[in-house]
């Protein structure tokens, strides 16, 4: 995962960050700091997660914790509206062809 | 039988009522979520919003349709699926406003549907006007590739309007793109079958203002712009012009590089810069270009059986319902809103549901209701009015309806308490009448005399009997007042200096500032001088088409009221184009007018004197409506025999 999405979800790079291997250490416990505001995450299956500080918040975002369902459903929407109008101009290119019209005359 | 509706209407009205009601009505129905009625605890509408649809909400809270201390506002900044729902309740003092999700991709494609629908019941006309292939699909696809980079041009504006659109990628203009082709392409199916009556509704562009919602985009720039590009790509433009503006556009362009201004729209939307930075210059820019190009587009091809008849009757059908639903819209919130939405207001009409208002000094206060701006639509009104007399004076007959709406128009005059309009309207009667009727020595000085009167009633004597002295530094002195020390500015500069050293710059401006004080524009005009701050490009070229961010934004002036607008087209003028600019559009006006001096009447004359005269202290030239409604006026006077289009 980009660390432009970690910057974008999590916030900026704290000065002295160093990234640990947290991922072989199974009894690794993130520690709250109070200083960063909790974020909610979302992974793709919209199971979600108060993360509460930024060691946390980057260990999850490069781990695919990435997915905003209200964007999510904003860009299906546009996409919908996009095929909605794809599909109408066919519609309507159809009936030119077969003379009908809608509107009448 | 004959009926009203026709039955191929059926289907175009069954789709208007969709727009009206479906769009408001949408809710889940399986959650166990009910609309709750407003008290001061908001904790329901705080917890759940966008679960409760508008028509729900007034069906449980019916006293928001009558009642005055409640607001509907659209908030344009909502998801699609928060469209037409309840966004959030807030309180301030004993007033609730409520928040109704739209959002502005859904709002070109609704509202963009809805006046088309609209245009679509004139009937059809037998040919279809013609354009050739290539330049139509060239001309749509520049066109839409120009309003979607008018989103990046002002992204400052759009970041605030667009719901989880990101601005920054290229894929979101690609959708905007789409939207737009989609919404044009179904206007130019309408439009084109319709060429040679489309222009008739020019009036009707008053009542439906056009504006999108969230948008800084009119509905029918969408076309102007597109027959801008049919003109372009026809070679039917003037070279000269072209070659000229183009350079032009270069030296404002490169002037705005450097520090950018924000300038607020509010009820200028639709046809003002909201920033002054290269790529909005660059867009204002050619948007002008095209705009003027697709309007001479339309007269040209409008011109031969253009008559002021059916502008004159269907200015007539707009008038009653500009009144009352300004009326209805400031006494109730639903109208309010609605007027907002369907009739595409540049902003929110007035809540003030007294036209009659006086303010502390007894004076009557202007009512704007429905438009935007209370001068222009005075203006407007004005000029039915003129329109409707002429014609009496000439037919010595008229109809019941027609003069009950001349009555009407002579009462929304009255409400927008625009006296420049309304005396050059008597003046422009007066003329007429006098001419026509070969009115003796004695009766003519009569009229001179009442007129003279009403201008001194309406100046206010004691305003008369300033000295020359007082009223000559009206401008300056006002300018001084509102400057703030620590921001000097180029043009205030320049009218102390010649004031002191009375220079004959002092002069001239003495003169303007004489009839200023007269016209009650020292304070409006002073406020311009204090914050105009051109270096010498900008004095003598402009700053680039409907840029006024650099202006507001650059020099800091003490508060005023609201935003305070220089109330004089000629100074609008002034900033867009430059000293030079000006000089050249007033000499290519007069010559227009000697080189057809001989296909003008006296009618066709006092037109022109009329919108001169308001156009000097008014802002109209900054308003489409009004821009587009002089612009087919002075074009047809000035080009066409007059014999031919006055009846």
């Amino acid at each position: 995962m980009s660390i432009e999405n970690v910057v974008k979800i999590c916030g900026d790079f704290p000065k002295n960050f160093n990234k640990q291997d947290i991922a072989s250490d199974p009894n690794y416990v993130f520690v709250n700091d109070p200083n960063f505001s909790p974020v909610q995450l979302f992974d793709i299956d919209e199971n979600t997660v108060f993360v509460n500080s930024f060691i946390e918040c980057e260990h999850y975002v490069t781990g695919g914790w990435v997915y905003d369902p209200i964007q999510n459903l904003e860009t299906s929407m546009h996409f919908l509206i996009i095929g909605g109008i794809f599909l109408s101009v066919i519609i309507k290119f159809i009936y030119s062809r077969t003379n009908l019209s809608i509107f009448g005359n | 039988m004959k009926t009203f509706i026709k039955k191929e209407n059926y289907t175009k009205i069954f789709f208007l009522l969709l727009i009206l009601i479906i769009p408001w009505s949408i809710s889940d129905v399986t959650d166990s979520i009910s609309a709750e009625k407003i008290t001061s605890d908001l904790a329901f509408y705080e917890i759940n919003p966008c679960k409760v649809s508008l028509t729900e909400f007034l069906l449980k809270n019916i006293n928001v349709l009558y009642q005055d201390h409640y607001f509907i506002k659209s908030s344009n900044y909502s998801s699609i699926s928060c469209f037409g729902k309840i966004a959030g309740v807030t309180q301030v003092g004993y007033d609730f406003y409520i928040n109704i999700g739209t959002n502005s991709i859904i709002n070109i494609l609704l509202q963009g549907t809805f006046w088309t629908l609209l245009m679509s019941f004139l009937t059809k006309e037998k040919k279809r006007f013609y354009i050739k292939k290539f330049d139509y699909i060239n001309s749509l696809v520049f066109t839409a590739a120009l309003f979607s980079f008018s989103f990046f041009a002002e992204v400052r504006f759009y970041e605030k309007t667009f719901y989880l659109l990101d601005l920054s990628d290229s894929r979101s203009y690609f959708i905007l793109f789409i939207i737009i082709a989609f919404v044009l392409n179904n206007l130019l199916d309408v439009y084109l079958s319709r060429f040679n009556k489309m222009i008739y509704l020019s009036p009707f562009m008053f009542l439906f203002i056009g504006v999108f919602s969230g948008l800084n985009l009119h509905f029918y720039s969408l076309i102007f712009v597109f027959f801008g590009f049919v003109s372009f790509f026809s070679k039917n433009i003037n070279k000269k012009f072209t070659t000229s503006y183009i350079i032009l556009t270069a030296i404002w362009c490169i002037d705005s590089i450097g520090p950018s201004y924000y300038f607020k729209p509010d009820k200028l939307r639709g046809l003002i810069s909201s920033m002054y930075d290269l790529n909005s210059t660059f867009y204002w820019s050619l948007y002008f270009f095209l705009l003027i190009n697709g309007l001479i587009y339309l007269y040209k091809n409008n011109f031969k059986d253009f008559k002021f008849e059916k502008i004159y009757k269907n200015s007539l059908l707009i008038v009653i319902p500009i009144l009352t639903l300004g009326y209805a819209g400031s006494a109730n919130p639903i109208f309010n809103f609605m007027n907002f939405y369907y009739f595409g207001q540049q902003k929110v009409g007035t809540n003030n549901s007294n036209p009659f208002l006086l303010n502390q000094w007894s004076e009557r206060l202007s009512w704007r209701g429905f438009f935007s701006s209370a001068e222009t639509i005075g203006e407007f009104f004005a000029l039915v009015l003129i329109l409707g007399i002429l014609k009496f004076i000439n037919d010595r007959k008229i109809k019941l309806l027609e003069s009950s709406i001349l009555v009407f128009s002579l009462f929304g005059l009255y409400l927008s308490n625009n006296r420049a309009a309304f005396l050059s309207a008597i003046l422009v009667i007066f003329i007429y009448f006098s001419i026509e009727q070969e009115l003796s020595r004695t009766k003519i000085l009569f009229g001179i005399s009442s007129i003279l009167l009403i201008l001194v009633y309406s100046i206010g004597f004691e305003n008369i009997l300033q000295s020359v002295a007082f009223s000559g530094n009206s401008i300056l002195t006002q300018a001084n007042l509102y400057k703030i020390e620590e921001f000097e500015n180029s043009a205030l500069i320049l009218l102390n200096n010649s004031y002191e050293n009375k220079t004959f710059l002092s002069y001239i401006f003495s003169f303007i500032s004489f009839f200023a004080f007269y016209l009650n524009r020292s304070e409006l005009w002073g406020i311009f001088f204090s914050r105009y701050n051109p270096n010498f490009i900008e004095l003598l070229l402009g700053s680039g088409p409907y840029n006024f961010g650099q202006m507001y934004g650059e020099v800091y002036i003490k508060e005023t009221s609201s935003l305070l607008l220089p109330h004089s087209s000629l100074l609008s003028l002034l900033v867009f184009f430059g000293v030079v600019g000006l000089f050249l559009l007033g000499m290519i006006f007069i010559f227009q007018i000697i080189k057809n001096k001989n296909k003008l009447n006296i009618t066709g004359k006092l037109f022109i004197l009329f919108i001169v005269l308001n156009i000097i202290k008014s802002d109209s030239l900054i308003y489409l409506p009004s821009f587009t409604f002089y612009s087919l006026f002075l074009y047809f006077i000035i080009k066409k025999r007059n014999s031919s289009l006055f009846n």
